[in-house]
């Protein structure tokens, strides 16, 4: 009797564990009785149901990720560049999300790449690399997670949230990265060169506007020096012409003899007189 | 992901062992009667019903608390579902089957540091050293919304500080416009972070290194060089400017000065010309034939002592043989001076002379 009613009791432990389960937070339970689905979307909390009859299955509601490889893809100018992205995906359907990838993220991941692939290939083939790079990002991603979408919510129950790029790169092998060098090696020297020719540019204007700079203080000062000295010779004058003026004979004679003191000064002259000048008046007789 | 087995492997739980036998245990107990309520074990498995009351009692009192350290919350689950945010300290819950504590470090501040080659916007390639300081300020969302959102914080930051630098030009990256690159990048990196609600807040951006690939580093350093270059050659051109400049003001000023000097020296001269003219002038005013005749004397005399005399007879015309080259060592000068003189004032010597010689 003791041992019947322990079995009973342990039978009914097993029974009733199997007739209750949880749903954690950040998951979400789908119930299949005999592999039918019955109900999908289990919130999180504490469920009951058939025991051993009814199955359930639980899947992550969180966001997931899908970091693939990068992918080499051609701009609308033929450039080869490589791709770094990654997807966010959150499960959006789990009846379909189950029946697509058996509710295996590696699975799903292996379903959803290619879609994101293709979406992005269409829009690198279809833009110039510069775009791809600067503003056109955050554009094609937005384009990218919208085809994309349409895709996986039908087929994988799956929501792509975000499709974002990592990186744009060149690929190592090839030429492309070393001609990339080769620009930037150019550009460079093209910088070097442009500073080195304005600097000699603006050191000769810097000399020529001191030079002229020099000449014109230097005409300037000659300009009023003769201005100066113009008036010094022209006081001089009135000052001779009032003093001369008053009595103008007399200063012609004063002046000649002044002149001729000047004009014989140095004493090796040869003069050769006439005896009847009035310097002579007296040298041959006295009265 | 899918679990096949409620409980079986649950990531969720932990260690959490089994399906929550007890509270099965428990739950089927209460719905078979009522004998429990009194304590006492009235059925025929009472002994076994006594063991499992107080296992479930000891576990009950073991697993009714939990303390919460100071840099951390806690995020308690009520049979999964979501139910409250521990503060810190101590904290009464549901023992396990019940409820279950997930702990998240709140105030630390973690960090990520990466080096990325990166494409700018001028498609020129530059290498970009950052890093990321992050903390966790919604634990409940940090747990149940994004699946590895540390990874999810890396891939969104590589992606935010490559937007920032492809919307930028090499010369801006490079120049030293970090700050408004960062807040850039930080207020991208954030906004991702939001739209995956991942909880996180980044509390700093920084680019700790931001260089020209290896490749061509020695073509950036050339162009620094160069702006050194520019530099010289200007401040070397500022210089002589410097140098010529003031020395032409002060030559220009000799020049003025000088003819200053020149001016004052002419009027000077020829006020003490004038000067000396006039005084003499009063005196031949009042004595003009004495002052006129010794004047001329005078001036005759030193003149005449300085010079060879040749004195010719009026009016004749013989011609003499004056030997010019022994008579005077003078030159040609002398020849001259000699038939000038020759012209000397016959008669009046007063009348000699044109009217003024002006200097």
């Amino acid at each position: 009797m003791k041992i019947v009613s322990a079995l009973f009791a342990i039978l009914l432990v097993l029974v009733g564990a199997n007739a209750v389960y949880v749903v954690n937070e950040g998951q979400t339970g789908m119930l299949l009785q005999f592999g039918r689905i019955v109900k999908a979307d289990h919130r999180p909390g504490i469920h009951f149901k058939l025991p051993f009859v009814q199955q359930v299955l639980l899947f992550d509601r969180r966001i997931l990720s899908l970091d693939a490889q990068p992918e080499r893809y051609l701009t609308s100018e033929k450039k080869s560049v490589l791709v770094d992205f990654y997807v966010k995906w959150r499960i959006d359907d789990v009846a379909k999300y189950y029946g697509a990838s058996a509710g295996e993220v590696l699975q799903a991941n292996q379903r959803l790449a290619p879609i994101i692939k293709d979406a992005l290939r269409f829009e690198f083939n279809a833009r110039p690399l510069h775009e791809l790079i600067a503003g056109g990002r955050t554009d094609i991603t937005q384009h990218v997670r919208e085809q994309a979408n349409k895709a996986t919510r039908a087929s994988l129950g799956i929501e792509v949230v975000d499709v974002r790029i990592k990186r744009i790169d060149f690929p190592e092998e090839g030429t492309v990265l070393e001609s990339v060098y080769k620009r930037m090696r150019a550009e460079r020297a093209q910088v070097a060169n442009e500073l080195r020719a304005t600097g000699r540019e603006a050191g000769e204007t810097i000399r020529a506007e001191a030079d002229r700079k020099r000449v014109v203080l230097l005409a300037e000062a000659n300009k009023e020096a003769q201005q100066i000295r113009g008036a010094g010779d022209a006081k001089a004058a009135e000052i001779y012409a009032q003093a001369y003026g008053k009595d103008a004979e007399f200063y012609a004679f004063y002046r000649s003899l002044e002149a001729y003191r000047e004009s014989f000064a140095s004493g090796n002259g040869v003069l050769l007189l006439d005896p009847k000048s009035e310097y002579f008046r007296y040298f041959g007789e006295s009265k | 992901m899918a679990w096949n087995e409620p409980g079986k492997r649950d990531p969720w739980r932990g260690n959490q062992q089994g399906p929550g036998i007890e509270d099965m245990l428990r739950r089927l107990k209460e719905r078979l009667g009522k004998p429990f309520g009194g304590g006492s074990g009235g059925g025929p498995g009472g002994g076994l019903v006594v063991i499992a009351l107080g296992l479930l009692l000891a576990w009950g009192a073991l697993d009714s608390w939990t303390i919460i350290n100071a840099r951390e919350v806690g995020v308690t689950l009520r049979f999964g579902e979501f139910s409250r945010i521990m503060p810190p300290g101590f904290n009464l819950k549901w023992p396990q089957p019940i409820e279950q504590v997930r702990k998240v470090q709140t105030t630390q501040v973690r960090s990520i540091t990466d080096q990325v080659r990166m494409l700018t916007n001028d498609e020129n390639i530059v290498l970009v050293e950052f890093n990321v300081q992050f903390q966790v300020t919604d634990a409940q969302a940090y747990l149940f919304k994004v699946k590895d959102p540390d990874e999810t914080l890396k891939q969104a930051a590589e992606s935010a500080v490559r937007q920032v630098v492809g919307k930028n030009t090499m010369d801006t990256i490079l120049s030293g416009h970090g700050v408004e690159l960062v807040g850039e990048t930080k207020r991208t990196l954030q906004e991702t972070l939001d739209d995956y609600g991942a909880g996180l807040q980044v509390t700093e951006v920084n680019f700790q290194n931001v260089a020209p690939p290896h490749e061509v580093k020695d073509a950036f350093d050339d162009v620094t060089s160069a702006r050194e270059n520019k530099q010289q050659i200007e401040n070397e051109a500022q210089a002589y400017a410097n140098k010529v400049v003031p020395e032409a003001r002060g030559e220009a000023a000799r020049i003025k000065a000088e003819a200053e000097g020149y001016r004052a020296e002419r009027i000077a001269l020829a006020q003490g010309a004038a000067d000396r003219f006039s005084l003499l002038a009063a005196q031949y005013r009042l004595a003009p034939e004495i002052t006129r005749k010794r004047l001329y004397l005078e001036t005759m005399q030193d003149v005449l002592a300085n010079s060879v005399k040749v004195l010719d007879q009026a009016g004749s015309r013989n011609l003499i043989n004056l030997p010019l080259e022994k008579l005077a060592p003078g030159t040609g000068n002398a020849l001259r001076g000699a038939a000038a003189m020759q012209a000397l004032p016959a008669d009046d010597a007063g009348n000699a002379g044109g009217k003024e010689a002006g200097r």
